[in-house]
């Protein structure tokens, strides 16, 4: 708590180096701060805040130049892959996209066999128009009568 | 520009640049802040200092432009009331929150002069020391340690003021 003091004194009158100052800003960020440090604690809870937002954005200087090289490799890199033809097999069910092979596969299947069934039923259509046509030729026995 | 050209290109130039703060400020103090902030805005900018054909004739428009400010400034004060309309007002049982303090606390050191405003960012949020400040403005520790020691004292004595004002 003194030493706390004594480092708050020397803030003040400008003689702390960057790690003291570091240390107080830890020591007030804390619990159990007296009251009588609220100016400290809200000054430096300041700057504590501003230099955390500083880390976010901030790239050292030294790394700009590999950090802009890496920018345009990937601008390069997505130009490249997004121009080639995809090779990968999908099919979309209702409305969902699947790209596994056997899955594909087997949904093909279905789809051909239902084809199949429904060729089934036009059959089973034709053959209810050549019932049709009996009616007619049974109809026939009725002609050249006079009602 | 690296930290060595522009201690051989851009300070050698104080002298000059003092001598024109001098012509439009007309006090020593405030020619020699000048100057400082001058300085340390170059050195904030040196990575583009080398587009520029002259750095030299670059170096004067910016203290031009600082001492002209400061004439402008020196005209206008921020007051109290200006901080009041910051914060809700709505709500007169205010408790100062974290980011309150913060918007109040930003709020007095964008009160403080130009050049300790400059000192306080670089010292406590760049996390400069001071001798390397000294050193980009071309000046002693002393007068950065004294210029740093105010701004300081300024914050803490207008917190304490203003929040005593809430209670």
């Amino acid at each position: 708590m003194q030493e706390a003091e004594k480092l708050i004194e020397r803030y003040y009158e400008g003689e702390t180096s960057v790690a003291e100052e570091n240390l107080l800003c830890e020591y007030l960020s804390g619990k159990n701060v007296p009251a009588r440090f609220e100016a400290e604690k809200a000054i430096l809870g300041y700057f504590a805040s501003e230099k955390k937002k500083k880390s976010v954005w901030l790239i050292p200087n030294n790394l700009k130049w590999i950090a802009s090289a890496a920018a345009v490799a990937a601008i390069f890199l997505a130009i490249l892959f997004s121009n080639q033809p995809s090779a990968t097999s999908y099919a979309y069910v209702d409305g969902k996209k699947i790209t596994d092979k056997d899955k594909i596969f087997a949904l093909a299947q279905t789809t051909v066999g239902n084809l199949m069934s429904g060729m089934n039923e036009v059959e089973i259509g034709l053959e209810n128009i050549q019932s049709g046509q009996t009616i007619e030729s049974q109809l026939d026995v009725f002609a050249g009568m006079e009602f | 520009m690296s930290s060595e050209r522009f201690k051989t290109e851009i300070l050698p130039l104080r002298q000059q640049l003092f001598r024109l703060s001098m012509k439009l400020l007309g006090d020593v103090q405030d020619a020699e802040d000048a100057v400082q902030e001058s300085l340390l805005k170059l050195w904030h900018i040196r990575d583009t200092l080398e587009s520029y054909e002259n750095s030299a004739a670059f170096a004067t428009t910016v203290t031009k432009n600082i001492c002209l400010d400061k004439i402008k400034l020196k005209k206008q004060t921020k007051t109290i009331d200006e901080y009041f309309v910051l914060i809700d007002s709505d709500n007169p049982q205010l408790q100062l929150e974290r980011q309150d303090t913060n918007k109040l606390v930003r709020f007095i050191i964008q009160g403080l002069p130009p050049l300790q405003q400059q000192i306080i960012t670089m010292k406590d949020v760049d996390e400069y020391e001071t001798e390397e400040i000294a050193e980009i403005t071309g000046t002693t520790i002393e007068a950065i340690r004294t210029n740093l020691s105010r701004a300081r004292k300024k914050v803490r004595e207008e917190y304490l003021r203003i929040v005593r004002n809430y209670e």
